[in-house]
């Protein structure tokens, strides 16, 4: 309402006697009312985050320890009010060093922890009852990362070289029945399109294999280095085994190879870097003989002969 | 109970955050220098004297600071990075001692801060750590990470102390070549820092 129409209102039955003994009554129920139901009793609950302190720094917790304690409150509504009033502590703290004092297993009874929320009011139970706090040394591990990734070029465009991952190991710590069964550590997929200058970027590692785990980073940075490729084509003959070099004859004795390549590694492809050979099946004849390119240089993409089959002559 | 104060520095792409990373997973929580100095440009006390030392170009529209015309005006004019380095490093240093107080029920409590000595914070360190990289490791590390080219990596790293006085002045080095495990040279420290943790 706003306070203009408040005011008229108020104006209005500031001279009715009836609509002002109406309006005493209502507010004298209301107050009956808050009274009588602050008067019942009721339960409520009040969430805190658990800070732990003093855990020993060559040991690794082989739980997760609960991150958050639920104080759970029963008593009168007016109580319970009062309890909600109260300034809650950002944070229950448990002094791990001190509650262990030596030992590297213990259940603790969060019962304790009680009086950490202010007030006479106290908690009647907290939730969960019982921490159990076991620690083992800390082993130690370094493994390699390894990118998940699905990467499409711009037509003439290409990787050029691996992807650059820094850190590109990690080091982890824990328990080690945890760390004897891992080997690399995956990143969360990265999916570039229509790439045609070189990317770079962030991305997560999966969360879920570094469970009970601690990790020296939770992400990497990664670079894909990307080229302008152009096509090239090389014209070679294909060769025999040598046992059947007289007795075959091939039509076409030639093929052309072509693929994409980087222009700057265009200029170091010679024909002596490929080698095509036509398959002789035996004991089969077959009708032609496929080709197979049995060697070419690294960093070519989309390889093609042309023809892909020949046909022979058998001289006896 | 006062906490031990350890310092954590080094050069640009030496590898700070990996080490308080890893002190965060031994349970030591870190202040990082850089980043609150970054929340504490916006608040309206540093704003309002960096307007006036770089004017109004120096915040964007929206209230945020112009970090490319920033980052320009201090590494070509070391005055300027200086005066700006005057009014954000005692805020800084404010917001750590607050930070300290509140994290007092802990043995140790670390700092991360690139430029340590050059902004007096050394002197609420009990301890400090210096983070060293091979020079090729850490300008591949910034490459990939800042996207900066050689030349820029190269005047970032000529503002800074050199690595030998950073040894020199430092209680601990800790190796980030990627060869030596972190952790262990970590656990070293903290052992020789507080001896008696593994007995609490």
């Amino acid at each position: 309402m706003k306070k203009g129409s408040f005011f008229k209102l108020f104006e209005r039955l500031k001279g009715n006697q009836k609509a002002w003994i109406f309006f005493s009554c209502l507010l004298l129920a209301i107050v009956f009312w808050v009274f009588t139901s602050l008067s019942r009793n009721y339960e409520t609950s009040i969430v805190i985050p658990i800070s732990y302190r003093n855990i020993p720094f060559s040991h690794h917790s082989d739980n997760n320890l609960p991150k958050r304690l639920e104080f759970r409150f029963s008593g009168s509504g007016f109580e319970l009010f009062r309890v909600h009033l109260r300034d809650a502590p950002d944070s229950i703290l448990i002094d791990v060093g001190k509650l262990l004092n030596g030992l590297k297993n213990r259940d603790f009874q969060t019962i304790k922890l009680r009086n950490q929320f202010p007030g006479e009011h106290v908690a009647n139970k907290l939730v969960p009852e019982i921490i159990s706090f076991s620690f083992t040394p800390r082993d130690l591990k370094k493994v390699p990362v390894k990118i998940n990734h699905t990467i499409h070029f711009q037509q003439q465009f290409g990787q050029a070289g691996e992807i650059i991952l820094r850190p590109d190991s990690i080091e982890l710590s824990g328990p080690q029945h945890l760390l004897d069964k891992i080997t690399s550590i995956e990143t969360q997929q990265v999916n570039l399109k229509n790439l045609k200058t070189p990317s770079f970027g962030s991305v997560f590692l999966v969360k879920e294999q570094l469970a009970g785990i601690s990790a020296s980073a939770d992400y990497v940075y990664y670079y894909v280095p990307v080229e302008q490729y152009t096509e090239g084509m090389i014209e070679l003959p294909v060769e025999l085994p040598v046992s059947q070099r007289s007795r075959i004859t091939l039509f076409p004795n030639k093929v052309k190879v072509s693929f994409q390549v980087s222009i700057l590694r265009y200029r170091q492809i010679s024909e002596s870097d490929f080698q095509v050979v036509a398959e002789v099946p035996f004991p089969e004849v077959p009708n032609h003989l496929t080709l197979k390119l049995k060697r070419y240089p690294y960093g070519l993409h989309q390889i093609r002969l042309e023809p892909e089959t020949v046909d022979y002559l058998i001289s006896e | 109970m006062k906490s031990i104060q350890l310092g954590i520095t080094g050069g640009i792409g030496s590898g700070k955050s990996v080490v308080c990373r890893i002190l965060e997973t031994m349970g030591i929580p870190v202040f990082d220098a850089d980043t609150e100095a970054k929340k504490i440009l916006i608040e309206k006390e540093a704003s309002f004297k960096i307007k006036k030392l770089l004017g109004e170009k120096a915040y964007l529209p929206d209230g945020n600071p112009d970090r490319k015309y920033m980052a320009e005006c201090i590494f070509s004019e070391p005055a300027l990075r200086n005066a700006i380095n005057e009014i954000v490093h005692p805020l800084v240093r404010q917001h750590y001692h607050t930070w300290v107080v509140k994290n007092s029920d802990v043995p140790i409590v670390a700092k991360e801060a690139a430029i340590m000595f050059e902004s007096g914070a050394y002197v609420d360190m009990n301890f400090i750590a210096t983070v060293i990289s091979p020079l090729e490791l850490r300008k591949n590390r910034i490459r990939i990470r800042d996207q900066k080219s050689d030349e820029a990596i190269e005047s970032i790293i000529a503002t800074q102390l050199p690595e030998k006085e950073l040894i020199e002045r430092s209680d601990f080095v800790i190796h980030n070549d990627e060869k030596q495990l972190l952790h262990t040279q970590i656990l070293q420290m903290l052992h020789k820092i507080q001896p008696v943790s593994e007995d609490r």
